[in-house]
């Protein structure tokens, strides 16, 4: 009786041992240690809200801020938008759609160090391949990584470039999954395209696309190789995000303390988009 | 009217697919063609399409440039170490979650779907200090650990298991069959292409960090091979892109081939968490 | 029977004792050093002897890692110091010196030199100001360097200009536009970095910090139209300023013979002169030109103990180590490898150095130059302040912003980050 009872414990402890000590205990950690000065080394200083006060009169933070905003809703708007769009067009289960498809998703496997890599040389302002081929077609070479301007959206261009795949795959995969007499009642009832898509097509992929925009608002927040490899936060900071700015702080300046107020505050917004989030369209997903 | 209109769309369609064709493989053939230039053939305006003499030093230049082999060993074992780890944890929790109703389960769920949204740049700091103290650091442990489970696995998982028609339990448990055998002759035969699906996961993103062994580590003792790739970056004698791409090929081409080869497969995998 | 028994076990244990002794595990410590080509080949060289005499005399062996450039190299000893996997010897960038010294990083070496009678006085003086922390020694110097201009002949010769090269700012402008009209290439580059920074304001009279390194002087007058002269100079084209991170593009340049003259360490002097051969072209060096004053920074590093503390055994060959290193002969031979300045005076006054002047005086200008120059600033706060100077400079000289309205924030944020 006993040991039935303990069982389901018993079968969780382990996974949940793992996620308390490295998920939950840093951040319980993090939190003790924003009301710190301190660089890891030397003794820990009680500072009470200071870092969190630094952190928000700070004008580099609002800038990082800023950048992570608009670098989430860059991405996922393309990544969305145009791996539906992909995966409109992919659709039909032919040779040369899996061939695309297969070659849209190998940069999904790829290390995103060695993608920021190549796209650090296909960018390069003197010598890259995309320069050149603005030039032939004769518009005016981009300083892709060292313009202030430019540089945030191109490391939109790559992130979005190697998780096209991903996001193209299960777009299609739901579309073979919506019944086709959904869409023969639709023709028959000689519905219009539009309408089609908003009735029929929509709703049955909502829940794909919930995950997708889902996935993709997290793995904006993460951003890490792109930065450190191709601009390490630069141009005048207007690549710098939050993940990267923690560890800027954390482990250049080894200003701990400060990382970890940036941290608890990056954690705040994640929780906050999430939940806004389900409570917003998750709510209009329709279930089967 | 229709057979022009046919036609219109016919070009269009072709033109996406050369545009979309470009835009992925473009990019694979310049890395290619880069790692055989030599320094001076790299860094010309315009640039060159073609190699006259390819400089196959360049690999083995990439090679030396940092512990290769070594990276390579320990991509392995740490991979290898994690899937199993993994495993390990994420089918009972998993199959608890699905099958057992006990007090809180529900809480410890939310906890356990809850930190998928901590991503480790937001942790590293704390775990790397718990780990200097406890002298972890530059032990495969200190990257297997914090990996050792996946609440996106126990979550995919749990779904599966939940999936098991009741009769099929109730039959075996009127056999008088224990949980045990119930667990392994029943329910791991139906969860085996999940499993197999969130193996694969791991081992991609796994084999592909970057992060966790940038910041758990402090010598090459158990580095793994993409921070080999990121430190093929520093060259003061001009930006050796050559050598750079000619070691980024080293490294993507073994995924690469496995890839090729495991195309169905992943595509099956995808379609099966499309039907979620 | 016995007796032979006997004596045989005897010899034999004599003999294990003593073989015993030579094959005793030699202690291993590491080696941490930063930057490619000669410098590597350099400390790689020097470790292989050290390893092949002192080291199998005393039973010590040296195991050399390239870390990276000194920033990276810098970021990995702090978190291995942390993480209990510190290095037994590395070397220092010296603006750094004051921060791991404070942080405990690494060990005081006074009672070493004390006890071993090293000749602290033989080490060049202008050098010694930055191994010092608190009055404490922490440090020998290594490989020290002081910026100097690089002039590429064949490129000034093409432009009609003196070899001798410019001695003022406005004579290096001057030069600067007789080779952009002559070549089409821009006269100068350098890269926007904190040290040229240093050596500009110096040379315009002023310095970035205060005497007592509480406060900055970036928004003064004079540091404000120094780096309005450099940027001035690059809007009408006539030389080309790069981001410190674009720092291989700017060798890359050179190496293409895309530029006339260069700014850059002393330290890399015989691998420009490698290159330099490989492709057909001299190189003459000169001091940084003046413009109130000739003045200069020193730059480069010393080597310190870093490892784990309460290790004694191998606290002690990281000395031997270092001893050897920064001795007279080992500076002979790491001056003439790299063109790093002979960090003794013995080194300097040595028959091969004062030979090597003689066949080649691009190496004696930084040693000219030593008598202009300062110790680079040691509050620890510096390498913060250096990233966000550093940063305004970017955002001056190559995106265009305005610098008056700039350095009045940057004052603002720098003078903060001295006094915390």
């Amino acid at each position: 009786m006993k040991l039935a009872k303990a069982r389901p414990y018993l079968m969780i402890a382990p996974a949940m041992a793992v996620i308390g000590v490295f998920s939950l205990y840093p951040v319980a950690y993090m939190l003790y240690l924003s009301f710190f000065k301190w660089n890891m080394m030397g003794p820990k200083i009680f500072i009470g809200l200071k870092n969190y006060g630094d952190m928000l009169s700070s004008t580099d933070f609002r800038q990082v801020l800023g950048n992570s905003l608009e670098y989430m809703l860059l991405s996922v708007v393309a990544a969305v938008s145009l791996s539906f769009l992909l995966a409109l067009f992919l659709r039909k289960n032919t040779a040369v759609n899996r061939f695309l498809q297969a070659s849209v998703f190998a940069p999904y496997v790829i290390s995103f160090v060695s993608i920021a890599f190549i796209w650090s040389w296909f960018m390069d302002s003197d010598y890259g391949l995309l320069n050149y081929v603005l030039k032939l077609i004769g518009l005016p070479a981009v300083d892709w990584l060292n313009d202030p301007h430019v540089a945030l959206k191109s490391l939109v261009i790559v992130s979005v470039w190697k998780g096209l795949g991903f996001d193209t795959l299960l777009f299609v995969s739901a579309f073979h999954t919506i019944p086709a007499y959904l869409y023969e009642a639709a023709r028959l009832d000689k519905a219009r395209p539009f309408a089609v898509f908003r009735k029929i097509t929509l709703p049955m992929l909502s829940p794909t696309l919930f995950f997708i925009i889902l996935t993709n608002i997290i793995a904006s927040f993460k951003t890490f190789e792109t930065i450190s490899i191709m601009t390490q936060g630069g141009p005048l900071n207007s690549t710098d995000t939050l993940a990267y700015y923690i560890y800027q702080y954390g482990f250049k300046f080894f200003k701990i303390g400060y990382a970890s107020a940036v941290g608890v505050a990056l954690m705040l917004l994640v929780g906050i988009f999430t939940i806004l989030y389900f409570l917003t369209l998750g709510r209009r997903v329709h279930y089967r | 009217m229709k057979t022009s209109g046919k036609a219109f769309s016919a070009i269009g369609r072709a033109l996406v697919i050369l545009a979309i064709a470009a835009i992925y493989i473009v990019p694979f053939y310049w890395m290619l063609l880069t790692s055989i230039k030599s320094q001076g053939d790299v860094l010309v305006f315009p640039p060159t399409f073609w190699v006259a003499q390819p400089r196959w030093e360049n690999f083995g230049e990439a090679l030396s440039a940092f512990p290769f082999l070594r990276y390579l060993l320990n991509s392995v074992i740490v991979s290898v170490a994690i899937i199993l780890c993994q495993c390990l944890t994420v089918i009972p929790a998993a199959y608890a979650f699905a099958r057992f109703s006990f007090k809180g389960q529900k809480a410890l769920f939310a906890i356990a779907l809850a930190s998928m949204m901590i991503p480790a740049q937001l942790v590293f700091l704390p775990v790397f200090l718990m780990e200097s103290r406890l002298g972890m650091i530059n032990s495969y442990a200190s990257l297997i650990l914090p990996s050792a489970t996946s609440a996106f696995g126990i979550f995919m998982l749990r779904q599966t298991f939940k999936q098991v028609p009741e009769e099929v339990i109730e039959a075996a448990r009127l056999d008088k069959t224990s949980e045990f055998k119930i667990m392994i002759k029943i329910m791991l035969p139906i969860a085996k292409p999940t499993i197999a699906t969130l193996a694969l996961f791991t081992f991609i993103s796994t084999w592909n960090d970057y992060f966790w062994p940038l910041v758990l580590t402090t010598d090459d003792r158990v580095r793994t091979l993409p921070l080999g790739v990121a430190s093929l970056k520093m060259a003061e004698n001009g930006i050796a892109y050559h050598t750079m791409m000619a070691g980024n090929l080293i490294i993507i081409i073994p995924i690469l081939i496995v890839f090729l080869f495991a195309q169905r497969q992943v595509v099956k995998a995808f379609t099966y968490m499309g039907k979620k | 029977m016995k007796k032979r028994h006997a004596y045989t076990i005897a010899t034999l244990l004599c003999l294990g004792c003593f073989g015993a002794g030579s094959i005793a595990a030699d202690t291993e410590i590491q080696f941490w050093y930063a930057y490619t080509n000669r410098i590597q080949e350099n400390n790689v060289n020097l470790t292989k002897k050290f390893n092949q005499t002192v080291g199998k005399e005393k039973g010590i062996h040296v195991t050399a890692t390239y870390q990276g450039g000194y920033g990276e190299l810098n970021q990995k000893l702090q978190a291995a110091s942390i993480a209990g996997s510190a290095p037994e010897v590395a070397v220092v960038e010296i603006g750094s010196m004051g921060a791991f010294a404070r942080n405990g990083v690494i060990a005081k070496l006074g009672d070493y030199a004390r006890q071993d009678n090293v000749d602290l006085s033989d080490f060049q003086k202008g050098l010694m100001g930055n191994s010092y922390v608190d009055g404490d020694l922490y440090g020998l110097p290594y490989l020290r360097s002081t910026p100097i201009l690089y002039m590429n002949l064949e490129v000034l010769k093409k432009a009609g200009l003196d070899p001798a090269g410019p001695k003022t700012w406005d004579e290096l402008a001057s030069y600067a536009k007789a080779i952009k009209d002559k070549t089409g290439f821009p006269g100068l580059e350098f890269a926007s970095d904190i040290w040229l920074y240093e050596a500009f304001l110096l040379e315009a009279g002023t310095s970035v910090l205060s005497d007592d390194e509480l406060s900055c002087n970036v928004n003064t007058q004079a540091a404000r139209d120094a780096v309005r002269y450099w940027k001035a100079l690059k809007e009408s084209g006539i030389i080309k300023i790069v981001s410190g991170a674009d720092v291989p593009k700017s060798i890359v340049d050179v190496v293409g013979q895309r530029c006339g003259m260069w700014f850059q360490s002393t330290g890399g002097l015989t691998s420009f002169m490698d290159v330099a051969k490989a492709h057909g072209f001299t190189i003459a060096t000169a001091f940084m030109p003046k413009q109130q004053r000739y003045a200069t920074p020193t730059g480069g590093c010393n080597l310190v103990i870093a490892g784990k503390k309460g290790d004694k055994k191998k606290a002690d060959a990281a000395w031997e180590f270092i001893k050897w290193m920064t001795s007279t002969d080992q500076a002979v031979y790491s001056s003439g490898y790299t063109g790093y300045l002979p960090s003794r005076v013995s080194a300097g006054e040595s028959a091969s150095i004062k030979a090597l002047y003689a066949s080649r005086p691009q190496f004696k200008v930084a040693v000219d130059q030593l008598a202009y120059a300062t110790k680079r600033p040691v509050n620890p706060a510096y390498a913060e302040a250096s990233e966000i100077i550093t940063s305004a400079l970017d955002a001056v000289w190559i995106n265009g912003q305005d610098i008056d309205t700039l350095f009045v924030d940057v004052e603002k944020k720098v003078n903060a980050i001295l006094r915390e």
